[in-house]
């Protein structure tokens, strides 16, 4: 019942409904579809499927583990037992591996039903994160499952995997680089750690804790799932036994064909080549080869937190129309998703990409697909003729109208980043700088030509109190270029107009420099300084001594696409919003007079 | 009723002290992730990243018999970790190359990308062929991501994603001997 209250409360509670409404709607694996949409659409058998399918490899991996030795010298060998001597053991093996790739395939459908299906409409958002859950749950299960088999595809798999996290220490505000204010957290260094089983290497720690992970991964939420399907009484596996044995004879006939495969023996000191990762993560692996790292591990972290709210954008944009042909912006995004996971997974088989001589085809293909989903989704808007419909489109014209702001901004962020050369940091850091500049005054200017004449000797320099310390100095050396930077020391006491601000912020480094001296100390001592003047000299053509590089580069031309793309939809989506929001609401119905009060 | 509901707020509130402090020591050890694993600024201190260890091997000029030699070679190092010695020592493999200007260079072979070990690749038709890359001369490359790195240029990426050339050693000549010294920090393996 929504509440009619105003204020605090009526907004605690209205949240309060709305999470309890989607709660309430939670569908783990379809039960709620059996009893109509299951009837005549098979793609609504996938979650009983994906249910069916998690059973037989519990129970085919019990099996398997009587057998199985998790221990570095034993474990090629146990499954090399288990394969070959025990049994059906390969036959165990392959309907385990067989039903984990299986469940990879279901849960996947699923998610693009849902997407194409508008499941998730009205009130039904937290569907798609659940089923994204199972997926990852699933892709999760195959990465340890897979070390144990102690093979080299698994082995160079999971270094990859535990070592990609390590760039989280290079995001912006987590990561190293707001020195200062945040000294380095190793998130990611941590996270690897944890992953691997307390260290940085693949030892034997590694396989006990994979061993551990992929038990309970399975284990614990099929725990949970079954409470939620006894609580609720629905109908644990919807499916006929002619149904349940078909999907099992599968599992067991492709075992018998094709047996799983084992691979050779891991050699922590040889890396194969060439060397590919299960199929389903071979997109992903493609990216690793495309992208710089960090890029690509924020991009990896990007897609799961896109698809959380995909759902809700497009609750936002067309309202509850179920209809696909009337909801082209999801299809084009989906489609744009399924292009690049096979396009990405092609390119890794045949082996032909190259990340520096390549067109930027990819970038393309990624936002123009999306661009081209939002107009065709605000053309669809343009036509509508109900004024109450018109209305309601102003807020899905705002909402794509902000997604094309941010490629517009990741446009005008690449076309500098692309121009010098200078990377996400260094690059916030001088347009920081750049605003701060106009109060710096004669200070700033001073400053600015003594580190463009040390920045070639070395980019360090910015933390001159340590480098002029005579305990650093005694250790280290005298600075090659010393009198230069005790100038900078006395050009850093200078006044300027934010000093009060920058007075503020503590440098965390008690001794040689307690605090800031000012505006102009806090942005040569984090490096702002440097950064811009890097920056500033490479965008003017300004040659650098130590670089051979002729800078400002060419931005890509197929590269200008996207980058105006974002701004065509900013502005088509900010004109269409402004239209809608003025149109005029339709007058007032004349109210009904009670059936009760006309007699 | 307005005072049974307060008791049963207040009875629920007493029981869930306990529960909330069982669960919050639980979880306290995550709180680890926010406390930074090194000293401010302690540049001189000692890496908190894997470091090579002594003893360090030593080559002789007889060893490089002709420019572009590459040796393989094992070394020592130390990962921090929580086990009792609170480090393991491990076998790292490395590379020791005779440049045609008659220096030597040594890297580690762990891929600064993702961790991979790299190989030797002498002919630049089976890197064109393999890594997708046709150098000039001998490179070092990795099959993992495919990048590839000029040894004869400090290591320098020059095709794949890599961020940074390997890390290196520094080699130093004593009389007949070159004595592979310390290796930059850092690098999973």
């Amino acid at each position: 019942m929504p509440s009619t209250d105003n204020g605090l409360k009526g907004a605690v509670t209205a949240v309060g409904d709305y999470v309890k409404t989607r709660i309430n709607n939670i569908d783990i694996f379809d039960e709620h579809y059996q009893k109509v949409e299951a009837q005549t659409n098979p793609f609504y058998a996938l979650g009983p499927i994906f249910y069916l399918v998690w059973f037989i490899v519990m129970l085919t991996g019990l099996i398997l583990m009587i057998w199985y030795v998790p221990t570095k010298p034993e474990a090629f060998d146990s499954i090399f037992r288990i394969q070959t001597e025990i049994p059906f053991g390969g036959l165990m093996r392959g309907m385990h591996k067989y039903g984990a790739d299986a469940m990879i395939i279901a849960a996947t459908l699923r998610l693009y039903r849902m997407f194409i299906a508008a499941d998730y409409k009205p009130g039904k958002e937290f569907n798609i994160a659940l089923g994204l859950i199972s997926l990852l749950l699933s892709m999760y299960s195959g990465l340890t499952g897979y070390l144990l088999i102690w093979n080299q595809r698994a082995f160079w798999a999971t270094k990859v995997f535990a070592t990609f996290p390590t760039y989280m220490d290079q995001f912006p505000v987590m990561g190293d680089f707001y020195q200062p204010l945040v000294k380095s957290l190793h998130l990611g260094w941590n996270t690897a750690e944890v992953l691997l089983g307390g260290g940085a290497a693949i030892t034997q720690e590694t396989i006990t804790r994979f061993f551990s992970l992929h038990l309970a991964f399975s284990l614990i939420p099929l725990i949970f799932v079954e409470l939620y399907f006894y609580k609720n009484a629905y109908k644990r596996v919807p499916l006929n036994w002619t149904k349940r044995i078909i999907i099992t004879m599968m599992l067991v006939i492709v075992s018998i064909i094709l047996p799983a495969a084992q691979g050779r023996r891991s050699d922590p000191d040889v890396t194969p080549l060439p060397i590919l990762s299960d199929w389903y993560f071979l997109g992903l692996y493609q990216m690793y080869k495309y992208l710089e790292p960090v890029v690509a591990t924020e991009i990896t972290l990007v897609i799961p937190i896109s698809v959380i709210l995909l759902p809700f954008i497009d609750v936002w944009v067309t309202g509850p129309e179920k209809d696909i042909s009337k909801r082209p912006l999801i299809f084009m995004v989906t489609l744009m998703g399924f292009l690049n996971w096979i396009a990405f997974s092609y390119l890794i088989i045949v082996n032909i990409a190259n990340i520096h001589t390549d067109p930027p085809y990819w970038r393309d293909a990624l936002f123009l697909l999306v661009d081209i989903g939002i107009l065709l989704q605000l053309g669809l808007m343009f036509m509508t003729k109900e004024a109450m419909q018109i209305r309601k489109n102003a807020k899905g014209a705002l909402v794509m109208a902000i997604v094309g702001l941010i490629q517009a901004t990741v446009g005008v962020w690449y076309y500098f980043m692309a121009k010098t050369e200078i990377f996400f940091d260094p690059l916030l850091h001088s347009w920081l700088y750049s605003l701060c500049r106009p109060f710096g005054g004669d200070g700033m200017t001073k400053a600015e030509a003594i580190v463009r004449q040390i920045w070639s000797v070395n980019k360090e320099y910015w933390n001159y109190p340590f480098v002029l310390e005579p305990a650093s100095i005694a250790k280290m050396g005298e600075p090659v270029v010393k009198d230069k930077l005790i100038e900078l020391q006395a050009v850093c006491q200078q006044p300027a107009g934010l000093d009060w601000l920058f007075k503020l912020i503590p440098t965390f480094t008690p001794a040689p420099h307690a605090q800031y001296f000012g505006q102009i100390d806090f942005m040569v001592n984090n490096r702002w300084c440097f950064d811009f003047v890097n920056f500033a000299d490479r965008m003017n053509g300004i040659a650098q001594p130590t670089i051979t590089t002729k800078y400002p580069v060419g931005v890509p031309e197929l590269d200008w696409l996207w980058m105006v793309g974002g701004f065509v939809v900013f502005i088509a989506c900010t004109v269409g919003w402004i239209k809608f929001k003025s149109t005029p609401l339709p007058a007032a119905q004349p109210a009904k007079v009670p059936a009760a009060a006309a007699t | 009723m307005a005072d049974g509901t307060s008791r049963r707020l207040l009875l629920k509130t007493v029981a869930a002290i306990p529960l909330a402090a069982t669960f919050g020591l639980l979880a306290s050890p995550f709180l680890r992730f926010l406390l930074p694993t090194r000293k401010p600024l302690d540049i001189l201190g000692k890496s908190d990243q894997p470091i090579a260890e002594p003893p360090v091997p030593t080559f002789k000029d007889a060893d490089f018999p002709a420019p572009w030699t590459c040796l393989p070679f094992m070394f020592k190092q130390s990962y921090i970790e929580y086990n009792p010695e609170g480090k393991e020592v491990r076998q790292i493999p490395g590379y020791i190359v005779k440049l045609p200007t008659g220096d030597v260079v040594a890297y580690s072979r762990i891929c600064p990308h993702l961790g991979c070990i790299f190989n030797f690749v002498k002919d630049p038709a089976e890197c064109a062929k393999g890594y997708n890359y046709t150098p000039t001369g001998p490179v070092f490359a990795c099959p993992c991501h495919l990048s590839v790195y000029d040894i004869a240029n400090a290591g320098k990426v020059v095709s794949g994603p890599a961020p940074r050339p390997p890390r290196s050693f520094e080699v130093k000549k004593v009389g007949e001997e070159y004595v592979v010294l310390t290796l930059e920090a850092g690098g999973i393996a």
